[in-house]
């Protein structure tokens, strides 16, 4: 499955929950990773090139919020996979997963 | 009517016209008919009706001289009584040069926008003139703080203070606030056109969300002169400065004697000049100093241990510091720290982070204190334009 984040949510992801405006990490989440986790049990690609100005905020609440939703940091890394040509985007993304994943114990 | 006709019925009897002797029409034949005979008048009689008729008209027109008369006494009155209730505008002089960065020029910005927000507070029924005549430099920051404190103002005092401004002697700063649009909301029809070449790429931007579809146009309109990489990173600060914003800035009340409860603003200006591209943002929210206690505990008392008196400067310091390192990431911040990081890896890259009384510039890594607070937040990014791109790709 593949999720191309610039094209499909909105070309200027930011902000951290759905009331802090309308392309937050947190609708990302519950509109797209969540669905496409549930769905099937094959991995999913993120293409996240075509989106400008990722920064914390939004990859924190879109992604380290997986783990927070009941999903294990081991089943993150293992069935997401990401598509860019910046690739400390992807190391920040599994930080988040990982610092969430030691938080809950 | 009863006179005229009577009169006219006169005239006509003694002189009838040759047309209508002529060519009597049916109309007139069956009038003929139905009305009684005309009565025709003595010589006397007729001057005497001649006489009333005149003496009506001279009465009439004797009244209509009286009304137009109390008419006009009536409305030189009123003028009186306008003239004497007229209270004229009060006048508040911008400073020469609008600026954030200097002390003293920044004193006398915020000394002038102290006065605009006391004048919606204890003046709401007089005009207010701000005087730019003297002003003759326009650094995009300050100009930013004027722009956004006239914006709050009149949104939240919607009673509406009438607002003017008369034009700066100064070419140059009377184009940037035309084309910044400060000439239209005080309803200045100024004739001056924004021509000059570091004016007209001025751009505003205000919204009350985090949307960066909103500021991507001032940014990405530069992608010839900028890499990819570099509008991906001013884009993430702005992002990120706009959740700081909406998640923490309004949360606590701004210390202006306004209590405002509206909505969560920001404002963005970008202005390209001298081959370097400036983009400024700022809040009139509560100020990092105000709520780094409320909002990150952990870090406030970590800050109390090191320094148990600390500055707006401190405050703001410590709140980058820590965002740059949290993730472990090299040019990876969080918060804060991401906005600073977004000039990290640009050399000459220029990032200012204005702070109620403090500040932090990213050229001496170091905290600054002035004596006045901007009361808000300001963050300044200022990268050249046309660099190489600096971050590998994958």
């Amino acid at each position: 499955m593949k999720i191309n984040l610039g094209s499909e949510f909105g070309r200027y992801p930011a902000g951290r929950y759905l009331s802090d405006g309308p392309y937050s990490g947190q609708r990302f989440r519950e509109d797209f990773l969540v669905p496409a986790l549930k769905d099937s049990n094959e991995p999913i690609e993120i293409v996240l090139d075509e989106a400008r100005g990722l920064k914390s905020s939004f990859l924190e609440e879109a992604f380290g919020g997986l783990v927070r939703a009941g999903y294990s940091a081991d089943e993150l890394t293992t069935r997401l996979t990401f598509v860019t040509r910046d690739p400390s985007l992807v190391d920040e993304i599994r930080e988040y997963i990982q610092a969430q994943q030691k938080r809950q114990g | 009517m009863e006179l005229h006709f009577r009169l006219e019925s006169a005239t006509s009897n003694k002189a009838p016209s040759k047309n209508n002797a002529s060519v009597p029409n049916e109309a007139n034949s069956k009038t003929c008919e139905t009305s009684p005979p005309m009565k025709k008048l003595f010589t006397s009689k007729k001057a005497r009706l001649i006489r009333k008729q005149n003496a009506v008209l001279k009465t009439w027109r004797k009244l209509s001289l009286r009304a137009a008369a109390t008419e006009r006494r009536k409305r030189k009155r009123e003028r009186k009584n306008r003239a004497r209730s007229y209270t004229p505008a009060i006048r508040y002089c911008a400073p020469e040069i609008i600026t954030v960065d200097d002390p003293f020029h920044r004193s006398a910005l915020l000394i002038f926008l102290k006065g605009l927000r006391e004048h919606y507070l204890h003046h709401p029924s007089r005009t207010l003139l701000i005087d730019f005549s003297k002003t003759s430099h326009l650094v995009a920051g300050g100009t930013l703080l004027v722009y956004a404190e006239l914006n709050r103002l009149i949104t939240f005092f919607s009673s509406g203070v009438k607002l003017r401004c008369t034009e700066p002697a100064n070419e140059r700063a009377s184009q940037v606030l035309k084309q910044i649009g400060i000439y239209r909301i005080c309803s200045n029809q100024s004739a001056v056109r924004p021509v000059r070449d570091d004016v007209v790429h001025w751009q505003v931007v205000q919204g009350t969300l985090v949307d960066n579809s909103l500021c991507a146009p001032a940014v990405e309109g530069f992608q010839n002169r900028l890499d990819l990489m570099m509008i991906d990173e001013l884009l993430g600060g702005l992002g990120e400065a706009m959740t700081n914003a909406i998640q923490h800035a309004y949360d606590d009340v701004r210390q202006d004697g306004i209590n405002y409860h509206g909505e969560k603003n920001w404002w963005m200006f970008s202005q390209a000049k001298d081959g370097r591209l400036s983009v400024v943002f700022c809040d009139l929210g509560a100020g990092i100093p105000t709520t780094l206690p409320l909002k990150r505990p952990t870090l406030w008392s970590r800050l109390m241990h090191k320094k148990p008196d600390p500055t707006d400067g401190d405050c703001i310091c410590e709140a980058i510091i820590e965002g740059k390192t949290r993730t472990g990431l090299d040019g990876r911040g969080y918060g804060l720290g991401n906005i600073v990081d977004v000039v990290e890896h640009i050399p000459s890259g220029v990032v200012n982070v204005y702070s109620n009384r403090g500040r932090y510039d990213s050229r001496s890594r170091g905290p600054f204190d002035y004596d006045d607070s901007i009361l808000g937040t300001l963050i300044s990014w200022n990268v050249p334009l046309r660099v190489p791109q600096v971050r590998g790709t994958a």
